[in-house]
């Protein structure tokens, strides 16, 4: 029944559009509207799971329009791997929506909030179920535009706004590329129909070589846009400006995954050099990320830092041929950071609660927070077991999949034949271990750990005095159940190894070989990167509490895309501008005084010819109407001499003959 | 003979019909122009064996009594009206 997906899709996007049709006049019941459409569809999505997963791929296609003769189709495609993330959506979206119903219900905007969130649920799951390229570029667009919405959500704030500007005009980057990708593989396939498209690769990747590289090249460009990638990472960080259950939803779980889901999806499709590239900009942006992430000061942007490290291995998993373990981290990824995300709005509600007094003091500055285990222990344990599975220690989901991952890339540098230089992508994905690590407990340490005398927002003297800190169970329940994912069992029943599991065993089936192990047992490599973890956590802690509460000076990545491309553009659009009006404008003001000319010359010959002949025949019959209208003068006796003169002619009518 | 009267006639009922402004007298000239016709039918009748035109004299006598009824009944109308039968100043009719 591939139909039940399409319902899957079909039900968020109808209430979200009944919420951003009717205003604010729902508000009171939103909540319930919005968590229930995400349930029924999480309900659906599950039931086509069951139906679908490690059955034989299925899908439908209608017809959409012809061009010239070419019919262009829209479909559904249900395979282990489109059905994997149809459940993973909704799975994740639902305790966000749980979390955000709650927590955004002080908004003015509310409705309007869960309207723009479940139009991104519905572009998102259209996305993941997209048969062809042309529903895929469509539902693209539509996860894009709500992801400006959601993020410039406080629009008044000058941060969001621009956070949002930039996220979609970095991302319309990567949109020039899907279109370059889509054009070429119509070129090579005449088709977009990526089940044929796929099927058809080996024989257009040795027949169409160079369409296929663009395509490749173009596909890349759009993943590195949407999911944050190096060099385009800068709108992610910045993203978190927006609302905390959309960072949840759009920063962890789903968008950024998008870029790597299309990669994963067009995995047959691509060149080896494309492949290489994707390798080497996931390897680079997840160490260069890790890095970031150390001397930031915000709770949320360290963690988006670390969504697009987490994404590089992702791409880099695509780029040596693993594709399997990088969907295994996508899915393990999106639980686990989603957890995180409202981890850290679950703190800053109760810090805000605490410093309702002092407006002025940024909540998410972790340089105020520490000690919070003690007022927020429940808070603080779902914390330890999502980041134990970001970091990748042993029994969770981020050590199997980190482990497959680590496996693959040794044994590509093993067989790439790139000599030496191979080897620095495996050591930079062990390092990005480390670093994470290093990160990671950082951030526990700045906000849980210490004593609380450090930190500005006394939350225990709230607690002590009778209010509770905790946060409400609507609040912690999701954040708990999403960390709860992020166990080892969730995709596997050996704590050690990823491969045996329910998850990599069906995600072969799209990707045949696409899960490299190490030879032997391969025993070191797990010991190596629990060493690795060590070290990370330890060094850490050690971590000195940053001294100064100056922003600290953007890096370079930052400078670079508010800079200087900025002015690169400009002087591009300068040339462009130059060329249109010497090349161009000239040669339409040519064409537009002939049109005039011309038009002067035909309304000449309308006056003088056309409208002279209607006049001149309008004139004689109002000359004939005037004669006649003289012998009606009224005159009786005019009459009667009329009578007499006619009757005279026909006497001398008569007389004559 | 008959033929001269009728003439005479005629171009006497024709004269008072075209230059008098009253229109009884008008109406007087149209029953002069009746009668020359009348005179002309029984003229004429006597050179047909079946004498068929006193028979349309006689028709015309009617007619020309029912012509009288109804312009003498316009005219009285108009008269009350416009308080004057001077055709000159009647000229609604103008097209």
């Amino acid at each position: 029944m591939p139909y039940l997906a399409a319902y899957a899709v079909l039900l968020p996007l109808l209430v979200g559009a009944l919420l951003l049709l009717t205003g604010e006049r729902l508000r009171f019941v939103t909540g319930g509207l919005a968590v229930g459409a995400v349930a029924g569809s999480l309900a659906l999505a599950l039931t086509v799971f069951a139906q679908h997963w490690n059955a034989a791929p299925a899908g439908t296609t209608w017809a959409w329009f012809n061009v010239g003769g070419q019919p262009f189709t829209v479909g559904l495609w249900l395979d282990n791997l489109s059905v994997a993330l149809l459940a993973l959506v909704p799975l994740v979206a639902f305790p966000v929506f749980v979390f955000a119903a709650k927590y955004m219900r002080h908004e003015a905007r509310y409705a309007a909030f869960f309207g723009q969130l479940l139009l991104f649920v519905a572009a998102m799951l259209a996305l993941v179920l997209a048969r062809d390229l042309l529903a895929a570029v469509v539902a693209w667009e539509l996860v894009g535009f709500a992801s400006w919405l959601l993020i410039g959500f406080w629009f008044t704030k000058p941060e969001a706004a621009t956070a949002a500007r930039q996220a979609f005009l970095l991302n319309r980057l990567g949109d020039l590329g899907l279109f370059v990708a889509i054009g070429a593989l119509r070129a090579a396939a005449g088709t977009l129909d990526l089940p044929a498209l796929t099927a058809a690769a080996p024989q257009l990747l040795t027949s169409q070589p160079a369409l296929l590289a663009l395509a490749g090249a173009g596909l890349l460009l759009a993943a590195v846009a949407k999911s944050g990638q190096w060099p385009l990472t800068p709108w992610l960080p910045d993203a978190m400006a927006g609302p905390t259950p959309v960072s949840a939803l759009l920063h962890a779980a789903t968008l950024v995954a998008a870029g790597a889901y299309l990669l994963l999806r067009t995995y047959p499709l691509l060149p080896a050099e494309v492949r290489a590239a994707a390798a080497i900009i996931g390897a680079s942006t997840a160490l260069w990320a890790a890095l970031a992430a150390q001397r930031e000061t915000d709770l949320k942007r360290v963690l988006a830092y670390s969504t697009a490290s987490q994404l590089g291995y992702v791409f880099l998993g695509v780029g040596i041929g693993a594709p399997v373990a990088a969907a295994l981290h996508l899915l393990a990824h999106a639980a686990f950071k989603a957890s995180l995300f409202l981890n850290a709005g679950l703190v800053t509600h109760a810090v805000g609660h605490a410093a309702a007094p002092d407006k002025m003091v940024d909540p998410q500055d972790m340089r105020l927070l520490g000690g919070l285990r003690h007022a927020l222990p429940r808070t603080f344990a779902a914390y330890v077991l999502a980041a134990a599975a970001l970091v990748g220690l042993p029994l969770t989901t981020g050590f199997l999949t980190k482990e497959a991952l680590l496996a693959g890339t040794l044994v590509w540098a093993g067989g790439a034949g790139g000599g030496g230089i191979a080897w620095l992508v495996p050591l930079a994905a062990l390092g990005t271990v480390g670093l994470t690590a290093r990160y990671m407990a950082r951030h526990g340490k700045l906000i849980f750990g210490g004593s609380e005398a450090r930190g500005v927002f006394r939350i225990s003297q709230v607690h002590e005095a009778g209010s509770r800190a905790e946060a409400p169970l609507a609040l912690l329940l999701p954040v708990t159940g999403l960390a709860a994912l992020a166990l080892w069992l969730t995709l596997a029943p050996n704590p050690l190894h990823v491969a045996p599991g329910w998850a990599a065993r069906g995600l072969l089936m799209p990707f045949p070989g696409g899960l490299p192990e190490v030879g032997g047992l391969a025993v070191w490599l797990p010991l190596l990167s629990v060493a690795l973890v060590g070290g990370g956590v330890w060094w850490g802690l050690q971590a000195p509490v940053p001294a100064t509460i100056a922003r600290p000076a953007r890096i370079s990545l930052a400078v670079f895309w508010h800079q200087r491309a900025p002015a690169a553009a400009l002087g591009l659009a300068r040339i462009v501008a130059r060329f249109d009006h010497v090349g161009l404008d000239r040669q339409v003001l040519r064409f537009g005084k002939t049109v005039v000319v011309v038009a002067k010359l035909t309304a000449w010959t309308d006056r003088r010819v056309v409208d002279g002949a209607v006049h001149r025949l309008a004139a004689a019959l109002g000359g004939l109407g005037r004669l006649a209208r003289a012998a009606q003068s009224g005159q009786t006796q005019g009459y009667y001499r009329w009578a007499v003169a006619a009757l005279l002619g026909a006497v001398a009518w008569v007389a004559t003959r | 003979m008959l033929l001269l009267l009728s003439a005479a006639l005629f171009a006497l009922g024709l004269v008072a019909v075209i230059t008098r402004r009253n229109a009884i007298v008008v109406l007087m000239g149209v029953e002069m122009l009746f009668n020359a016709a009348n005179i002309n039918f029984v003229g004429f009748a006597q050179a047909d064996p079946l004498h068929a035109g006193r028979a349309w004299a006689l028709v015309v006598m009617v007619l020309a009594a029912a012509e009288a009824a109804v312009a003498l009944a316009i005219v009285l109308r108009v008269a009350r009206l416009r308080g004057t039968t001077n055709l000159d100043l009647l000229t609604a009719l103008r097209g």
